[in-house]
């Protein structure tokens, strides 16, 4: 894997867009953000878009992990899992409100991500592997510890969302909920990627030997991009918990860690919007074409297979794509009057 | 409970070859493209559904199956590679993107199988009646343990002939060993690649045909390929003897911890044994040199 093509230098989109005072660009896009859950009140669309937050949720998490620091988990369902058990534990036993349960999944996840830690030590596909074989496991724990998780068969009743003594009713109040949370933690991300510790992992990913020599400690960076990475798939799984009231371990098996690397991959690695993309686009072609039912999941392996034969960056990388050929075209066209 | 050991040893062992052969797949692709493939897992899966045909539909007996559904199946593997991978190594692609489309390229074999028109989304049986087991120094052995032992030795065994022996193989390695060097040698790095995807592929697809005559066939069949994917790792990653030690090794224990300890927690077992061994060895048990 060549470092190059990982390469985001940590402040990329602010240079591009100077002319636009940044902080009118933000509040407009999160504006928009919100005023989509007024404006499909009521649809199966904004159903659709709260388990794509949800998973792109978990999918930041991964896309911090492997974008920004290397380490290409194939494991990150145990986490989201994990997450939504301690949640729910908290809540269906102790009768938690959201966020202390939220606050719950974070530690349960944070020992999840202790487990893993020795794993660390290993190095590219081995480490891929490893982390799989966790991910395995993790799934049939959750699969057979029937007392705490409830098993294949799941839990039952959990209760809906609950924050400051407000009880969260469906929806549209669902959907300014995760998307709450996912901005929180978008927001943390964009501050840590501009802070000591973002350009410390910055320095990791273009060369762990290079970032030894500056006297970063890489085997912490990993462990930290790690505890970071699992935060929010913790809180994704809670939510999704609340919201549907229900969980069943079939939800956090291998498949859902390779579906959320898709996510991670097909929006483009570098990219924490990316995360979401992607999540979006899977969802959409996982639930939407309903006309050839019975093909879309055959659609879904092949959107994915030829996605990264065509763009191999991700969606992401559209937009720099496009905007390198119109320069290239600006440039040819300036040339052919001059002459 | 443990009077029955040696059983589920031969037994496991049984098992054990074919997770051996599908591991090999998994280290050859490995060793000679740098590649884990989520694709290889499916070949077993391809292989079972046209041991479905081959024995099923025409009606051929075991041994006549093997070759056509292994170069069936290679077949497919090549195509595969060639149509669906190849166009992202000419590009440079990440390695990320790589693994992806082998993920993408699973789902797609999965999914067009489980197609009405194809083979249906439920188990299919391959069999007839089973002949009884014999008993050889008071161990019953299976007919079916024997034939699948006896089917992966000779496949094992003609790799170990081809890689050694002959031009192609010897380039194969080459290959694997350093792109350029073997580019400077006039080794054409793409067709090696297709020849191995292909011979992985046959060996995935005769680890198909093998597991839907001992169990059944259909589109859960990749399963197997998880625990073969295990197997690789425990042999040392890339390795071809390592991973016939693995798919031997993860084979008896998978089936003395499944039948001897605990059915149910049987896989989360085998999965931590794999991650132990690589917290101990983080190169395989049978690996001398980091990879």
């Amino acid at each position: 894997m060549s470092a190059g093509e990982l390469e985001a230098a940590p402040v990329p989109a602010s240079a591009r867009l100077r002319h636009v005072p940044r902080l009118v660009l933000v509040v407009a896009v999160v504006a928009g953000l919100y005023a989509v859950g007024p404006a499909y009140r009521g649809t199966f669309f904004l159903t659709f878009l709260v388990d794509v937050v949800i998973l792109g949720l978990a999918a930041l998490g991964l896309q911090h992990m492997v974008g920004s620091a290397g380490v290409l988990n194939l494991g990150q369902a145990a986490f989201f899992g994990l997450g939504a058990y301690g949640g729910v534990w908290t809540l269906q036993h102790w009768h938690w409100g959201t966020l202390p349960a939220l606050g719950a999944a974070i530690v349960v996840a944070l020992g999840g991500a202790v487990l893993m830690a020795p794993l660390l030590r290993l190095r590219g596909v081995y480490f891929a592997m490893a982390s799989f074989a966790f991910g395995a496991m993790m799934f049939e724990v959750f699969g057979q510890a029937v007392s705490l998780t409830g098993g294949e068969n799941g839990l039952f009743l959990i209760p809906p969302p609950r924050v400051f003594g407000h009880t969260v009713m469906g929806g549209e109040e669902d959907y300014f909920l995760v998307l709450t949370v996912a901005l929180v933690c978008y927001g943390a991300y964009a501050a840590l990627a501009r802070s000591g510790y973002g350009l410390s992992l910055h320095a990791v990913r273009q060369s762990e030997n290079g970032a030894r020599a500056a006297g970063v400690n890489v085997a912490r960076m990993h462990f930290v991009a790690v505890c970071l990475g699992v935060v929010p798939a913790a809180l994704a799984g809670v939510l999704y918990a609340q919201v549907h009231g229900i969980v069943q371990a079939t939800i956090f098996d291998y498949n859902q860690s390779v579906s959320l690397i898709t996510m991670v991959i097909v929006g483009g690695v570098a990219s924490r919007w990316g995360a979401f993309a992607g999540a979006l686009l899977a969802q959409y072609v996982s639930v939407y074409p309903q006309v050839i039912a019975e093909y879309r999941f055959l659609l879904y392996g092949g959107v994915i297979a030829v996605l990264m034969i065509v763009l191999p960056g991700g969606l992401a990388s559209v937009a720099p794509a496009l905007r390198r050929r119109l320069r290239v075209l600006r440039v040819r066209r300036g040339r052919g009057a001059a002459l | 409970m443990l009077s029955d050991l040696p059983q589920q040893i031969v037994f496991g062992l049984g098992l054990g070859a074919i997770y051996a052969l599908v591991a090999i797949g998994f280290s050859l692709t490995y060793r000679t493209m740098g590649l884990l493939s989520f694709v290889h897992p499916q070949y077993v899966m391809l292989g079972s559904v046209f041991g479905y045909t081959a024995l099923v539909t025409l009606g051929l007996p075991l041994w006549a199956g093997v070759v056509p559904v292994g170069v069936a199946t290679g077949v497919a593997a090549l195509l595969i590679d060639q149509l669906g991978l190849r166009p992202i190594r000419r590009r440079g692609g990440l390695e990320i993107a790589l693994i992806l489309a082998t993920v993408g390229w699973g789902i797609v074999l999965v999914e067009a199988v489980r197609q009405d028109w194809a083979y249906g989304p439920s188990a299919l049986s391959l069999r007839g009646g089973a002949r009884p087991p014999f008993t050889l120094l008071g161990v019953q052995v299976r007919w079916d343990t024997l034939a699948t032992l006896g089917t992966a030795a000779l496949l094992v065994g003609g790799l170990s002939v081809f890689l050694r022996r002959t031009r192609i193989g010897r380039a194969v390695r080459a290959v694997g060993e350093s792109r350029e060097t073997a580019a400077l040698m006039g080794i054409n790095a793409e067709a090696m690649f297709a020849v191995s995807a292909g011979v992985s592929g046959l060996l995935g697809g005769v680890a198909g045909l093998l597991v839907g005559w001992l169990f059944s066939a259909g589109i859960a069949t990749g399963a197997i390929g998880v625990k073969a994917l295990a197997a690789a790792v425990v042999g040392g990653f890339g390795s071809l003897p390592g991973a016939l030690a693995g798919g031997l090794l993860v084979g008896v224990f998978d089936n003395v911890v499944g039948v001897d300890v605990s059915a149910t927690w049987r896989d989360a077992i085998v999965f931590g044994l794999i991650i132990g061994v690589l917290l101990v060895r983080p190169s395989g048990l049978f690996r001398r040199r980091a990879a």
